[in-house]
């Protein structure tokens, strides 16, 4: 795992997973006016499928991710030896939020959303 | 072995040579040769990726290794059968383009001095802003060099645009995308030749990206480099596109529905945009709307109205180059633009008909095959508001029309521009008609009550997502959304429909970087260089979140699977060979092109 640049804390910083509502997207000019969909969800099913993919766990179905109205965030998919998957964003961090995957009882992942998008992104080390 | 007989097969090539004034020898023989899979570049083999240099801010990009499809089950639940690959056929192969936005960024119609307002304004302006219209002619290029299928080798039929294809409903932006899918040759320029007239080299305008002078503001301690004459470049040099290949159908996008995407245009919004007043500061811009605010109670005055109580008028009005053909259009003149295409690539209106114009009806269906029938979807909101929803008498349109594909033995695509994330818009006129609007619960369900769907393809988002829609019986259907030509990482996408033989089909999706180099050569402001710098640009502006928007290797070259839902042996051999040689016909009748695979 790389460092997390200081661009990209910066940068994903804005994706701060309890930042709903308030991110800007490449079609809204005015979001707050209307706030685009929740694109959260997205970056955290992204992040997500990343660890599982990069630890090799065979997919049938990939997380897909909800807010609850406490702002938290939970995924949920199955691999393909059917354990379950599960997302859990603990707590609202705004800055760098911190997910857990657990594959069955196995905990794969614990740490930050950001780096493993910052490295998903850059060439393999 | 081709599947016709030989009499049919001369039969068939000689009837579509005729159709495309090509020599019937030349075709049968393009059409009997062996499919040939492409060796030319493509994500399967390179993709492009942040350079890992850390601790430091502005990065460059690098070529990464392809990356090959990866099986989704999502769907299907269950391994799929090893032996599929033996036996493909395929019964589509189409290219998926999205959030093109090309920008006019000299345009007095811009909001870029809100940015410093607001956050929420920061799209107003990109530091590739300038460059948007070598993007689309570099991406237009990398889906040419894609017109056979990486996979089967089979040539492309279609292209579907879902939406926000200008981005601030400006008539040259429109034009522009539209003459650059075409195919020919667009200067970029609204304002004055050999000069670029913008926020990006006005001083006062110290929220944006300076090329000339990137140490002005936070751009420059952040590393992004210093271009001298870029943006002179940029808008000043004849853009040239080869064109699409094939047909191609296009909806609206919300960008191409209210102004930048969210808000309803205003007549005095209509004048600014095409005169010679730019504002560079935030106060400037509220000062030139201060004239209608008094009679004036919209959405957009009600935002302006907002911003004021904090403003101290100053100066930061710049005289720019008026053009009365930065225009804003409205609806039934998105219509009629494209009505007004040539008819090669066709097809006239792309999607759209005369009879669209007439009645308002900004939705289409079209058999884009004979056994794919595609509905383009209007999802944009008329009143305000960036995200969608399908209005009440579209949707149940499309309810009928999706029972029709069913007794027509058609397997379903449906196009939009909003996708199940952004499918909540709840804005409905203060006055005068409207109707429910179907959010998107309601409309995936309904969408699953018809087998024969298979796919919805969209966007806005600007995000590599792939999301599948299952349902408890073993069915369902697959969204997938493509990310865009502005925002990184830059890619569109191809879409191949493929009977396994066994029971089951797939769609293969295959991103598309445009075609420019992954690492930008230091002073190259040519055409595919400044696509390249566009995209090098892209990646490291932070404010928009570049990273994530690649999605997740499952939101990219993927084969997703499904179980069939018609008997597809009814499809005949015969039948898809027929389909073959006409794409390949018209491959090869294009001006200029050999037609052949991997060139």
């Amino acid at each position: 795992m790389t460092m997390t640049t200081n661009l990209a804390r910066a940068s994903l910083g804005l994706v701060g997973i309890a930042a709903v509502g308030m991110l800007t997207s490449g079609c809204s000019q005015v979001v707050g006016l209307a706030s685009q969909g929740n694109m959260n969800v997205i970056y955290l099913a992204t992040a997500s499928t990343d660890v599982l993919t990069a630890k090799q766990i065979p997919i049938q179905q990939a997380p897909r991710c909800t807010v609850d109205a406490d702002k938290l965030y939970t995924c949920e998919g199955t691999a393909a030896d059917g354990r379950p998957i599960l997302v859990l964003v603990p707590e609202n961090d705004t800055t760098d939020p911190q997910m857990t995957i657990t594959v069955g009882e196995e905990q794969i992942y614990s740490g930050s959303v950001l780096t493993v998008l910052d490295d998903a992104a850059q060439v393999a080390q | 072995m081709p599947a016709l007989g030989r009499r049919a097969f001369l039969a068939a090539t000689a009837a579509t040579a005729g159709a495309f004034a090509l020599p019937p020898e030349f075709l049968a023989a393009a059409a009997a040769a062996p499919k040939v899979i492409p060796q030319g570049p493509s994500t399967l083999t390179q993709t492009i990726r942040l350079s890992s240099t850390a601790n430091v801010d502005y990065r460059t990009l690098v070529a990464a290794p392809g990356e090959p499809y990866v099986e989704r089950i999502d769907i299907l639940r269950k391994s799929p059968n090893a032996s599929r690959t033996k036996s493909r056929r395929s019964l589509g192969y189409f290219g998926h383009l999205s959030d093109i936005h090309v920008i006019d960024a000299q345009s007095p119609g811009r909001l870029e001095p809100l940015i410093p307002v607001s956050e929420s304004f920061i799209d107003a302006s990109r530091p590739q802003d300038t460059m948007t219209v070598q993007v689309l002619a570099q991406m237009v290029a990398s889906v040419d060099r894609a017109r056979f299928s990486p996979l089967t080798g089979e040539p492309m039929s279609t292209v579907l645009n879902t939406g926000d294809s200008a981005d601030s409903r400006n008539n040259l932006e429109l034009n522009w995308c539209i003459d650059v899918l075409d195919g020919g040759t667009v200067n970029p320029n609204s304002g004055e030749r050999g000069r670029y007239q913008g926020v990006q080299i006005w001083d006062d305008a110290d929220y944006v990206y300076h090329p000339d002078n990137p140490d002005l503001n936070e751009f420059g301690s952040r590393g992004f480099p210093r271009l001298p004459g870029v943006l002179t470049a940029a808008v000043d040099q004849q853009v040239t596109s080869v064109g699409l290949p094939v047909p191609w159908y296009v909806t609206y996008g919300n960008h191409d529905t209210l102004f930048m995407g969210n808000i309803a245009v205003e007549t005095q919004l209509q004048t600014w945009a095409i005169g010679d007043r730019k504002a560079a500061l935030w106060p400037a811009t509220m000062r030139m709307m201060a004239s209608w605010w008094g009679t004036n109670s919209s959405m957009f005055t009600q935002l302006v109205n907002s911003v004021r109580a904090r403003a101290e008028f100053a100066s930061g009005v710049h005289t720019v180059t008026a053009n009365p053909e930065r225009k804003l259009f409205d609806q039934l003149e998105f219509m009629q633009a494209h009505l007004a295409s040539p008819a090669t690539p066709g097809p006239v209106g792309h999607g759209f008909t005369q009879d669209n114009v007439t009645t308002g009806q900004t939705w289409w269906k079209a058999d884009v095959n004979p056994w794919v029938r595609v509905f383009g979807l209007d999802t944009c909101n008329q009143v305000v508001g960036a995200d969608g929803a399908v209005p009440q008498d579209q949707f149940d349109w499309l309810e009928t029309e999706l029972a029709q594909a069913t007794v027509d033995g058609k397997l379903a695509i449906v196009c939009s521009h909003h996708n199940s994330y952004t499918l909540e818009n709840v804005a409905e006129p203060a006055i005068g008609p409207s109707q429910p609007l179907i959010h998107a619960d309601e409309f995936v369900a309904m969408l699953n009550r018809y087998p024969n769907m298979i796919a919805w393809v969209n966007g806005h988002t600007h995000i590599n997502t792939i999301t599948p829609h299952p349902t408890d019986d073993g069915g369902g259907f697959w969204e997938i959304t493509t990310a865009s030509c502005v925002d990184f990482p830059q890619q569109q996408q191809t879409i191949e429909i493929v009977d396994n033989g066994d029971g089951t089909m797939s769609l293969f999706t295959t991103c598309l970087d445009h075609d420019s180099p992954a690492v930008w050569t230091q002073g190259d402001y040519s055409q595919v260089g400044i696509a390249s710098l566009s995209r090098e640009l892209a990646a490291n502006a932070w404010q928009f979140q570049p990273l994530p928007r690649m999605g997740s290797v499952l939101d990219r070259n993927c084969e997703l699977l499904m179980r069939a839902p018609i008997d597809l042996t009814r499809i005949t051999d015969a039948e898809l060979e027929k389909e073959s040689i006409k794409n390949t016909a018209r491959l090869l009748a294009r001006p200029d092109a050999d037609g052949a695979a991997g060139q």
